[in-house]
């Protein structure tokens, strides 16, 4: 078979990760190649360096066995690479038609040729057995409507190369079973077809070969008649499990517990669907998951900056549904979120003022004034205490490394004897030693009796620490388990969607 | 010491380079820059009714600036500070004139209370139209601006017209007119009131937890979020202070240096505070520097029109190159990031 | 009715036309405030170069010309050094006012205004058989500026709506994301759209002065940019549209003149325009919040 797609030896360094290091894939023309692999694998730095949004640091591209380099989307465009974004670049208000063509318009002395335009879609529609309606507005079309005008629009560039980032992520179970009979069709036609998913049973059905990445390299390649879910599982998540960190037995006693809590976004998508869990004191519970699968609201609905549709949230027993941020603050939930650029920190602040974030309460006296002799105090304490790098706490927190940073915001969110932490993703981005410092802060905090919700992608993480370990997927607890007597791949298989339990089992004893 | 030297850098550059291309274009009208800023100053600042006059020049302007500063601090661009402050001196001015018979120690609380009270209602308009609807809260203030020149004539016009020709109430009762402290300017007790709000909102803005909060919010609204604020209702509730400021602008005007609501009176009182809050970088004791500064160029310009063949406008030309310079400093701000990437890379 | 009707009409191409390039530019998704500045300078352009070269037709590009110019200054700090939109449109509109009167004081050392017989008046198209019929009547003798700036509003109707241009600055004003993945370069659209919004300014700016009048006044704009912004507003941002809400308020302009003889109070009318704009703005809201609710 002839190749239509060589990547070699692409490599891609951010600051000091290996997004992609020595990857080599290929493709030819009426194949479809699945990558897979879990969140920051490389999946989708290499789509990035393919469909030209990011240049390679060392590496090269050929297509039809001749090199490329694209310094622009533009450029891989001209050279018939077309990508579907997980998030639609369609302008929801303008018409199908004029979605598809739009940048490549036929029209004669600038004016339009509506007719040629919508003759030559109709040809395309015809030929891959794909219907749009063209009048219609974009946005008043189904997801999966919308994603066929994608294709579709991908196809009227005259794309022979079709990535597909995710697309089965946004679908219902009937929307993928006819974006896979479009995608063969795709492949009969002699395109090529590359599919980044974690969804394994659907890497099974659909692809002609697949390709395993972990940790920014690929780990395996292989065909599914060679493999099954569970094989491709074990090569996504791997199957070494780091030790548990060592720890004190601590009194099992309630200490946060939501219940059946859904919540609806703005398109209408169920994010968390009667999602439940029970976190007792003196316990780390992790929460694994794929991202997207409703990690962020969870961490919102318990920390009181989402109210949710449904449910309630339950501290010691009692409602505090209706308590907003600031009373959760006073009720001792304290949260690390994901993103410390955003949520965690003010930048442009210093870093004392940053130590007294959401606690400045605490720090005034008459006529609401700040005690800055205090707060000073306190920020020079937290930077001794978790040895964070500065001369002093009153030059900008933007000024730390990002280790240090989220060295300050786990200090100030567990400075106050917190009953329950909210820790997402507390160890992304940071250095070694900063991850190492904040896990032991945290078992010791669970010595101390603090419930602590740990979400995390990284499923290292979720076994070094975790009391239990719970997996989220579709915005569902789907199940439970006790990370002496689980596999990383029984994990991965939850993880993706392969098994589920109906009912988890939160109260054992 | 340092950090004074550090903040005030920029507006003294900013006023030296203006002063410079002033110089080239006052040598181009043919006359000796010394000479013409000379005389400007001196008419400023050189005798006593100058420098009243100053002050009185600046006194609207300290209270519209702190008005704009003080919602920009929050993210909420207030541009609506005109319209707000022409409600506010209609309702001072009804005010004063209608309950004319009660004592001052009552009556000019009275006229501010209800300056600041419609003001007020008038900014929440678009502020809650945003709040609610998400309408551009930019549009609605423009368009209020000329709707509260255009009803506040009218009622100047009609139900409160005043027994004069003019689009003008009756003058406000003796009792509600602020303290004169000179018969030769028209510096008030306005003045005062506007001093104490610049010490007080310099007080809550650097040294209190609402301040602390105030900057949250406009620095990065996710996290004042996170922190625990309600980044709608509180940015809702600056805006009904900043309101309260713009009103106060108003109602200055009419009881201490006017004595009535004469319609259309401002000529950009509004939009010259934003100017003025914009180069102070929203700090009180800026706005206040630079409002005592423009309220110079305005005082001791008008003598050195008279003195020379420079005509007056120059000091308007120079007022807005200061603005077409804060921006300028955005714009230096912007390039930065950019070389030092080129460099990088 | 006439008289009203053509006193409209001759009020009507500054505020059409500024109602053009404030629509062009909400198209792009960014609000001119600076409309106000740039038709003044217009103003002002059109009267200097008309009184120095005896002709309003060199005026007239003149003042395109530099306003044009103006739009690129305004798009250039818009959009490369990401000024905010507002902020320009203050320090614009406050340098306008200021620089005409100076350079007034300068070149021809009056102060407020200026008016001289060598200004030649742009030309009036004459239709003799009109005058005999009613109500059409009030089209005759009308400037050359508001067949063209009606013309003006045809074309850009036609170029939004059908061609590839259109189709661009449709595309970029609601999703720009979109359009830079389709291949379109999303920035520069807005660098014409922006410039496009200061040459229409021009125009309207210099038939204030040497087609309405034959002088130049301090701030004779007098909040017609503005009006013109308010007017693309009530047109929901179509060419269409800010014919109708420019007309709105050149009618209101009309009423208000020959009312006020009746001692009527005229501010209550002049309100018309701005509360009908305040009702598009709060229904389209409404309607968007009511979409995005039963999606």
């Amino acid at each position: 078979m002839k190749l239509a797609l060589e990547m070699e030896h692409i490599t891609k360094i951010y600051g000091e990760v290996r997004a992609n290091d020595d990857v080599s894939i290929q493709a030819a023309a009426g194949e479809v190649l699945c990558i897979i692999g879990e969140n920051g694998a490389g999946k989708s730095t290499l789509m990035n360096v393919l469909y030209g949004m990011t240049r390679p640091d060392e590496g090269v591209i050929r297509l039809d066995g001749k090199e490329v380099s694209f310094r622009s989307s533009r450029d891989a465009m001209k050279h018939r690479i077309g990508m579907v974004f997980q998030h639609f670049m369609l302008v929801k208000e303008l018409s199908c038609l004029e979605n598809i063509i739009i940048g490549m318009e036929p029209a004669k002395y600038f004016v339009i040729n509506k007719k040629a335009a919508r003759e030559k879609i109709l040809a395309l529609m015809d030929q891959y057995g794909m219907k749009v309606p063209l009048e219609k507005a974009a946005g008043t079309l189904s997801v999966g409507e919308q994603q066929k005008l994608e294709i579709i629009k991908v196809l009227y560039r005259g794309a022979d190369i079709i990535i597909l980032d995710e697309p089965t992520a946004v679908l219902t179970p009937q929307e993928t079973e006819e974006l896979f009979v479009n995608i063969r069709s795709l492949a009969k036609a002699g395109k090529t077809v590359i599919m980044i998913t974690h969804k394994l049973d659907e890497v099974m059905r659909v692809s002609d070969r697949i390709v395993v990445m972990r940790a920014g390299k690929v780990v395996g390649e292989t065909r599914p008649e060679n493999t099954d879910v569970h094989g491709l599982s074990v090569a996504m998540v791997g199957a070494e499990i780091p030790p548990m960190r060592e720890r004190m037995e601590t009194q099992k006693e309630k200490a946060l517990e939501v219940r059946d809590v859904s919540w609806k976004n703005e398109e209408g998508i169920a994010v968390l669907d009667h999602l439940s869990m029970v976190i007792n004191k003196g316990e780390i519970l992790g929460v694994a998951g794929i991202s997207g699968n409703g990690q962020p609201e969870m961490a919102r609905v318990v920390t009181g900056l989402l109210r949710p549709d449904e449910g309630e949230v339950l501290l010691f027993d009692q409602d505090i549904t209706s308590h907003d941020r600031k009373a959760r603050i006073s009720d001792g939930i304290s949260f690390i979120p994901e993103d410390r650029n955003t949520t965690g920190a003010c930048l442009s602040w210093s870093i004392e003022d940053n130590c007294i974030a959401g606690y400045q309460k605490r720090f005034t006296g008459k006529f609401a004034v700040i005690d800055r002799n205090r707060t000073e105090k306190f920020a020079d304490e937290l930077i001794e205490q978790f040895h964070i790098k500065t001369p002093s706490g009153k030059l900008p927190i933007s000024s730390l490394s990002g280790g240090n940073c989220q060295k300050v915001i786990v200090a100030r969110e567990t400075a106050f004897a917190p009953e329950v932490v909210v820790a997402a993703e507390p160890s992304r981005g940071v250095d070694i030693g900063a991850i190492s410092a904040i896990h032991n802060h945290m078992i010791e905090l669970r010595n101390g009796g603090t419930a602590i919700l740990l979400i995390s992608s990284s499923l290292d993480e979720i076994f070094e620490l975790s009391d239990r370990i719970a997996v989220i997927f579709e915005g569902k607890i789907t199940a439970l388990f006790d990370p002496k007597q689980v596999t990383r791949e029984e994990i991965g298989l939850y993880m993706s969607g392969a098994k589920k339990e109906e009912m988890v089992q939160w109260e054992r004893s | 010491m340092g950090k004074i030297v550090k903040a005030a850098a920029r507006p003294v550059i900013t006023i030296l380079i203006t002063l410079v291309i002033g110089a080239l274009m006052i040598i181009n009208a043919g006359e000796s820059p010394l000479k013409a800023y000379g005389i400007l100053f001196y008419g400023a600042f050189g005798t006593g009714t100058g420098l009243l006059n100053t002050l009185s020049k600046a006194t609207p302007l300290i209270f519209t600036g702190l008005a704009a500063a003080l919602a920009d601090i929050v993210g909420v661009f207030n541009i609506g500070v005109e319209g707000q402050l022409y409600l506010g001196a209609l309702a001072a001015a009804v005010v004063g004139v209608y309950a004319g018979g009660l004592p001052a120690v009552i009556l000019i609380p009275l006229c501010l209370l209800a300056a600041m009270l419609v003001s007020v209602l008038w900014a929440m308009i678009p502020g809650y139209l945003n709040y609610k609807l998400k309408i551009n809260i930019f549009i609605m203030f423009f368009m209020m601006n000329n709707m509260a020149a255009l009803f506040t004539e009218y009622l100047a016009n009609g139900p409160f017209k005043g027994n004069i020709t003019e689009a003008a109430t009756d003058r406000v009762a003796s009792s509600a007119r602020l303290f004169r402290f000179s018969v030769y300017s028209d510096l008030n007790a306005g003045f005062l009131i506007a001093l104490v709000l610049v010490a007080v909102l310099w007080f809550v803005l650097k040294k209190t937890r609402i301040g602390y909060e105030w900057y949250a919010l406009g620095k990065n609204r996710t996290f004042s979020e996170y922190i625990g604020l309600h980044a709608g209702k509180r940015a809702l509730m600056v805006l009904a202070v900043s309101a309260m400021i713009s009103g106060l602008a108003g109602a200055e005007q009419v009881l201490g240096t006017m004595g009535r609501f004469y319609a259309n009176f401002s000529n950009d009182l509004g939009f010259t505070g934003i100017s003025i809050g914009l180069l102070a970088a929203n700090n009180p004791i800026g706005v206040l520097i630079f409002a005592i500064f423009f309220g110079a160029l305005n005082s001791g310009g008008i003598l050195m029109a008279a003195g020379t063949s420079v005509p007056g406008d120059l000091i308007e030309v120079l007022q807005s190159l200061m603005i077409l310079m804060v921006s300028a400093d955005f714009v230096i701000r912007t390039w930065k990031p950019k070389k030092m990437k080129k460099e990088g890379n | 009715m006439e008289n009203i009707l053509n006193t409209a009409f001759r009020s009507l191409p500054p505020l059409l036309l500024a109602g053009l390039g404030g629509m062009i530019t909400a198209r792009v998704g960014l609000l001119n405030l600076g409309l106000e500045g740039m038709m003044l300078v217009g103003a002002f352009t059109a009267v200097i170069v008309n009184y120095f070269t005896g002709s309003a037709f060199v005026g007239l590009l003149a003042a395109i010309l530099v306003c044009s110019l103006m739009g690129l200054v305004f798009a250039v700090f818009y959009l490369r050094f990401k000024v905010d939109n507002i902020i320009i449109s203050v320090a614009f509109n406050m340098f306008a006012v200021a620089i005409t009167q100076y350079l007034l004081g300068v070149l021809f050392g009056t102060s407020g205004a200026f008016a001289s017989d060598r200004i030649r008046k742009m030309p009036e198209i004459v239709i003799p058989f009109l005058d005999n019929i009613p109500i059409l009547r009030a089209f005759n003798s009308l400037s050359i500026v508001f067949w063209l700036a009606l013309i003006i509003t045809a074309v850009m109707s036609f170029v939004i709506n059908r061609t590839t241009w259109g189709l661009h600055i449709r595309a970029t004003g609601l999703n720009d994301n979109a359009v830079n993945t389709a291949g379109v370069n999303a920035t520069r659209v807005r660098y014409i759209c922006v410039i496009l919004s200061g040459s229409l300014c021009g125009m309207g700016g210099a038939y204030l002065s040497t087609g309405y009048l034959a002088m130049f006044t301090n701030n004779m704009t007098a909040g017609r940019g503005y009006l013109g912004n308010i007017a693309s507003i009530i047109g929901n941002r179509t060419a269409g549209g800010a014919l109708a809400g420019s007309l709105l308020f050149s009618l209101t302009e009309g009423i208000t003149m020959k009312i006020q003889a009746f001692g009527f109070p005229s501010q209550l009318i002049q309100l018309i325009p701005y509360l009908a704009a305040f009702a598009v703005v709060i229904v389209s809201a409404c309607l968007k919040r009511r979409k995005a609710k039963a999606a």
